[in-house]
């Protein structure tokens, strides 16, 4: 068992990298999607006409408030049947952006309300309209503020890609799943590899937001 | 479209439903033991055992909780440990959460100031006062909200025991589309049922905090 020259094998590690960047895909392409999807919502929800807010506002609980494998498999299996087709692919990362941007929203939201309505007023007492006072004064505040929670935010979403493996797109966990599947039919050290790949990854990540935070 | 499959399989998604409350209440037990028992590692003197604590957290929550439900249900039976899918579900869900629950009880504990408790103590308030009536209030009220979030997440996360081939409510929508293909449906009606659970959870969460907030 603690021979493991089967697993580290130049076409294991190949396909295992492969599937990482697979994993990085979805997840980097989500986090595009929801980024903007996200702060479209935060900005609707924030808007004085009720037309606006309230659907945004729906959409968020709701979303939130919903397993993200369900949404998966909801866009995997259900939408289909009235008439939208997507591949595994496009069906993973649509799921993961529609699920992640609203947490997204409320992070931008919770962000936007921390700024000082002493400098929004201090802001338009100098001239600047509503639009120049958002992008110039509110945004770079607030997003210097949510950087911290929006981080550990898409390391979830990392995690969750991982999901997509049961809709059948080939990423870190599936790979691994092939991988035992043949002989020798070890699962155990095949799991904790891609757990220490995962682990890197995410820990990584955090560890470079932790320095940029205290860099700013 | 026809939703009357969701009235002609209601027991059976209501039978999801319970499945999915019991995952999740065996869950929210051991995995709430665990975050008791690796936060008060991690503020213990020892430095070996502060690490561990630490090791684990770090290690558990930047792993996905998929691997660690499939390093139960199909990696340990090769070393002749067997678990259900039921079983693999909570164990997984109950190893990952832990680490979550570790870290809201940790920064619970820290959140307080230590010149509080002098400062209730030079007011006359005996050790166990001060700690009754200054520091726990706080440090309760601090960890309420992470821990509401936290149990919300697992309640959500329970859904991914339907992988390992369990009937909770997602596992049941699915089981029924493949038989009926009233995909949308049903996992329509499981959205619901989910929504039924979460919403109330987390209107109720939003009230506790505000609640604490204002004493």
């Amino acid at each position: 068992m603690f021979d493991l020259g089967w697993l580290f094998t130049w076409d294991n590690i190949r396909f295992l990298l492969g599937g990482l960047g697979m994993t990085l895909a979805v997840a980097g392409l989500s986090i595009v999607f929801s980024s903007i999807l996200g702060l479209l919502l935060a900005f609707a929800r924030l808007s004085p006409v009720a037309l606006i807010r309230y659907p945004a506002i729906f959409y968020i609980e709701v979303m939130r408030a919903l397993p993200i494998l369900l949404v998966i498999f909801f866009t995997y299996f259900a939408l289909p049947q009235i008439g939208i087709r997507l591949s595994p692919f496009a069906a993973g990362v649509t799921a993961m952006s529609a699920f992640t941007a609203s947490l997204v929203a409320e992070i931008v939201r919770a962000g936007i309300l921390s700024v000082n309505r002493g400098l929004v007023e201090a802001a338009s007492a100098q001239g600047l309209t509503r639009v120049q006072t958002l992008r110039l004064i509110i945004l770079p505040i607030a997003l210097r503020r949510m950087m911290p929670t929006l981080v550990s935010q898409f390391i979830t979403l990392i995690k969750d890609t991982s999901l997509t493996a049961v809709i059948g797109i080939l990423e870190l966990v599936r790979r691994a799943q092939i991988i035992y599947s043949g002989p020798p039919f070890q699962p155990i050290p095949v799991f904790a590899l891609i757990a220490l790949i995962y682990f890197v990854v995410n820990y990584g990540l955090s560890l470079g937001s932790r320095r940029l935070e205290q860099a700013i | 479209m026809h939703w009357s499959v969701l009235v002609d399989n209601a027991g059976a998604l209501f039978a999801g439903l319970l499945i999915t409350l019991e995952v999740s209440i065996l869950s929210f037990v051991f995995s709430f033991a665990i975050g008791v028992v690796v936060a008060v590692l991690r503020v213990t003197p020892s430095r070996l055992l502060n690490r561990a604590g630490t090791a684990y957290v770090e290690f558990i929550r930047n792993v996905p909780l998929l691997v660690e439900i499939f390093f139960f249900y199909f990696a340990l039976p090769s070393v002749g440990i067997r678990f259900d899918g039921f079983w693999s579900g909570v164990c997984g869900l109950s190893i990952y959460t832990g680490a979550f629950f570790a870290e809201a009880i940790r920064s619970g504990i820290f959140a307080v100031p230590s010149g509080q408790l002098e400062a209730a103590q030079a007011s006359g308030l005996s050790y166990m006062q001060a700690m009754r009536f200054v520091v726990l209030p706080q440090a309760i009220a601090m960890t309420i909200p992470p821990i509401g979030n936290t149990t919300l997440n697992m309640i959500k996360n329970s859904s991914l025991v339907s992988t390992v081939s369990v009937a909770d409510i997602l596992g049941t929508a699915n089981l029924l589309g493949g038989r009926t293909f009233a995909y949308t449906e049903l996992l329509a009606g499981a959205a619901l049922l989910y929504l039924v659970i979460t919403i109330p959870a987390a209107l109720g969460i939003n009230f506790t905090e505000r609640r604490l907030a204002i004493r």
